[in-house]
């Protein structure tokens, strides 16, 4: 009877073990690799640990504090364009860190043209989500959607009149978190911004090398881009400045 | 409106019992003249203000012995400053001098519960005759005067401007007066009096300014101008003028005027270079020094502050801000300097106060020596230096720590200066490999909004849950209902009004209503209320009534044949009413 019960036990839990080994394998292999390219970045080599990041990154993981490395990286090998491209990565992972703020704000005291988008009026009532990533506010959303419910539901059972005012503040809070996380999910999904990398990047009257040269922008310069043609984007600029780059000039921060 | 009257009487009522108290807190007197200058000929109006107190006895004014003193009457007020309830006594006289001369009238003196208030003394010089030599006649005419003709650089004099008129006048404007060299600044409000000059009542405008010259030599003051309404007197009137009836009918109320006063030179002369002392600053007037030590004994660490005041009159912009010197084993905070500028009948007088923190580090005797100002003092003609206290500060053995001044706690602490930035360069990288997800930023898994529908999902389960309990309790108490009144319509003995009582009980049992009796009527709306077909409420109002004259013809105890068609009736409403 024990043996067959130890077959069965086998049979069973094997598959999951052999499955849990495997996936704890490939995440050493990453964690490995960060700390490698961690220790080529404290070598000076930052080439290899840029190539290391990359490793990283192609293997489908990402994190804020790869993105921030690979910011420092790229700022140590003069490339401001896409240390301000990964820096603006990592911050939609980590946008409370520090050390990043610094770092980014530091980068965009050196990049040529020092171009940031403006916020918005809605963006500025719902201020708290340039602080927040968009899967916290979500979690945040959930937790105060089960509580709403959960204060629905007791007042079915019990009619009482703090359960009233209880239920009247979850749903305030409930609309108020549900319709900043909604502008934030709107905006998160319609981002558009992107970095330009190069150190100088025409931008011409239409999507054609032959058309007028309008203006020029520099490696770090955050645009928006509104429209695609060919190898062309259309992009704008705060002040109302438009034109067409090519695409290869720019990244845009938020990668579908 | 009414709650709003009431609250006024609180408020005044409030007042009146606050003022009392408020007013023992600082009581002041004060003496005021409308004028310094005058001729033996006129009056002058003489105001003893005690402030502070609603009620005074009559004041005593020394140096009165050359003037006719005439009382004018007394008043009290009770005011509201910046929330503070403020009350005052006015007494005021009418003088007249007896000879010309200059005399010091007050100080005047009254004793508010025993205690002895004392006001400053106020001077008045009395001449033959202030007025002008020419314009004589004139029944309007403007005159300009200065307080000296000779003065020294910087040095403080006034510029006086009187208006004398016989005729009443009205908007009355004056363009201030201008001269290269000289800053004006007016003092006070103008004041008005009236006045005898060649035997005619004259009513005088008079307008006082502060003047400070900034430029040495003859400088010229060009003529003040005045411009106003003159109204015209009635007797003087032509008799085409009896029509025109301007002052009734006419927003023009007299005939527009200017004036010029007669122009004055002032002769400015550069302070003297003999006497002049190395720390002379360029401060002019008269002034006075006073100094204190609070506490004048400390433990060793703690502070004590030591205030020095320059007060005077003249260019009191100009009083330097003094220097404290080093006391061996003490610590030393300089408090920002104040200076306090107003305006009184001397013209432009300044206060400034000058702080320390001294700090003993050690216990001993301290020493602040005497600190000192120059000054050019134009009454006595010579440069004149004076010097505040010398103190001797006590330390006792103290806590050891040197504690901060309390005026230096929000500024730089001395020795602590800003950080000054050498070089600049990015933050070093992360070390953590922990958070490196397959997700990317912005993306919402599918099982995560799974989630985010479960509460609302289960919310709708229990719902219906209790949506469906309450239906079936509902029925459970129906059927219930139903049940006893089968049961007490199979007795064949049934009286009508046992029947009227077992239907009266199943309505209210299947409505869950709480009826007295049940009418025909009644049943009727009820069961027609409750979606029943019009034939079984018809059956029902018809069986009602039938029991209804059974129980009027006195037949109500004996057995019925009802129950059964009452039986019948009631299932036709239970297959009715679901």
């Amino acid at each position: 009877m024990k043996k067959i019960f130890l077959i069965i036990l086998i049979t069973f839990t094997f598959p999951f073990a052999v499955f849990t080994q495997g996936k704890n394998n490939r995440s050493d292999r990453r964690e490995e690799l960060f700390h490698k390219a961690n220790a080529f970045y404290k070598e000076g080599n930052y080439e290899k640990a840029l190539n290391t990041y990359l490793d990283i990154l192609e293997s489908g993981y990402a994190s804020g504090d790869l993105y921030y490395n690979m910011g420092n990286t790229c700022f140590r090998l003069k490339m401001t364009g896409h240390a301000i491209l990964y820096y603006e990565r990592a911050r939609l992972y980590i946008p409370r860190d520090a050390d990043l703020d610094y770092n980014l704000r530091y980068v965009r005291k050196l990049a040529k043209d020092d171009i940031e988008l403006p916020v918005d009026i809605i963006s500025g009532i719902f201020f708290w989500n340039m602080h927040i990533t968009h899967k916290e506010l979500f979690l945040l959303f959930a937790a105060v959607n089960l509580l709403f419910w959960t204060a629905l539901a007791l007042r079915l059972y019990l009619k009482k009149e703090w359960t009233y005012y209880i239920f009247i503040i979850l749903l305030v809070i409930f609309i108020i978190i549900g319709v900043s996380f909604a502008w934030k999910h709107y905006v998160t999904l319609s981002d558009e911004r992107a970095v330009i990398l190069p150190e100088k990047a025409d931008v011409l009257s239409g999507p054609d090398a032959a058309e007028t040269l309008l203006f020029q922008l520099h490696a770090g310069a955050i645009v928006c881009i509104n429209d695609a043609e060919d190898a062309w984007k259309l992009i704008s600029l705060p002040d109302g400045k438009r034109g067409w780059t090519k695409a290869d000039s720019l990244e845009k921060i938020r990668q579908k | 409106m009414k709650s709003l009257k009431f609250n006024k009487y609180i408020i005044a009522l409030i007042l009146l019992f606050a003022a009392p108290a408020s007013a023992v807190a600082d009581i002041a007197l004060s003496l005021t003249l409308n004028r310094h200058e005058c001729a033996i000929t006129d009056s002058i109006k003489m105001v003893v203000s005690i402030s502070g107190a609603r009620d005074a006895d009559t004041p005593q004014i020394r140096g009165l012995e050359n003037f006719i003193a005439q009382n004018a009457g007394r008043s009290s007020q009770v005011r509201i400053i910046n929330g503070r309830v403020n009350s005052s006594v006015d007494f005021t006289y009418y003088i007249q001098p007896k000879r010309i001369g200059i005399f010091e009238i007050g100080p005047a003196s009254v004793k508010i519960d025993g205690k002895t208030y004392q006001s400053e003394a106020a001077k008045l010089t009395i001449k033959t005759s202030i007025y002008p030599k020419s314009g004589a006649d004139a029944p309007i005419f403007l005159t300009a005067s200065l307080s000296a003709k000779k003065v020294y650089l910087e040095e403080q004099l006034q510029y006086t401007i009187r208006l004398y008129h016989l005729n009443q006048v009205s908007n009355v404007s004056l363009n201030t007066p201008e001269a290269e060299g000289l800053e004006f600044r007016q003092l006070e409000k103008p004041s008005e009096y009236s006045t005898v000059y060649n035997s005619k009542n004259y009513q005088v405008i008079e307008i006082r300014y502060a003047v400070v010259p900034l430029k040495t030599g003859r400088l010229n003051i060009n003529p003040a101008r005045m411009s106003m309404l003159v109204r015209r007197d009635q007797r003087h009137l032509d008799d085409d003028d009896i029509f025109s009836m301007d002052d009734f009918f006419s927003n023009v109320r007299g005939k527009p005027v200017t004036l010029a006063s007669n122009p004055l030179i002032l002769n400015v002369l550069p302070v003297p270079h003999a006497g002049k002392p190395a720390d002379y600053a360029g401060l002019i007037g008269t002034y006075q020094i006073t100094s204190e030590l609070t506490p004048g004994r400390v433990k060793a660490g703690e502070s004590a502050t030591f205030t020095v005041t320059v007060k005077g009159s003249g260019n009191v912009n100009r009083i330097p801000d003094m220097k404290m010197p080093e006391i061996k084993n003490a610590k030393i905070y300089a408090d920002e300097p104040t200076l306090d500028i107003r305006q009184s009948e001397k013209g432009i007088e300044g206060l400034k106060t000058m702080k320390w923190a001294i700090v003993p580090e050690k216990q001993g005797q301290y020493t602040i020596p005497p600190l000192s100002v120059s000054y050019f003092d134009t009454v006595n003609k010579y440069y004149r230096t004076i010097r505040s206290k010398p103190f001797l500060l006590s330390a006792g053995p103290g806590i050891g720590v040197i504690t901060q001044s309390p005026f230096v706690k929000e500024k730089v602490q001395p020795g602590k200066e800003e950080i000054e930035e050498l070089g600049r360069d990015i933050l070093p990288i992360h070390r953590s490999a922990m958070d490196l997800t397959k997700e990317q930023a912005g993306h919402i898994g599918w099982n995560l909004w799974i989630i985010m529908i479960i509460p609302a999902l289960i919310y709708c389960v229990l719902l219906a849950v209790h949506k469906i309990s309450r239906t079936s309790s509902v029925k459970l108490k129906s059927y219930k209902a139903a049940k006893n009144f089968y049961k007490i319509c199979k007795d064949k003995d049934l009286s009508a009004n046992a029947l009227s009582k077992a239907l009266l009980k199943y309505i209210n049992k299947r409505f869950s209503i709480n009826l007295g009796s049940l009418s025909p009527q009644e049943a009727s709306g009820i069961l027609n209320g409750k979606g029943c077909k019009e034939e079984t409420v018809n059956q029902m109002e018809w069986i009602l009534k039938k029991i209804e004259t059974l129980i009027y013809t006195g037949k109500g105890e004996d057995p019925c044949d009802l129950p059964l068609e009452a039986s019948l009736i009631i299932k036709s409403i239970e297959k009715e009413i679901k």
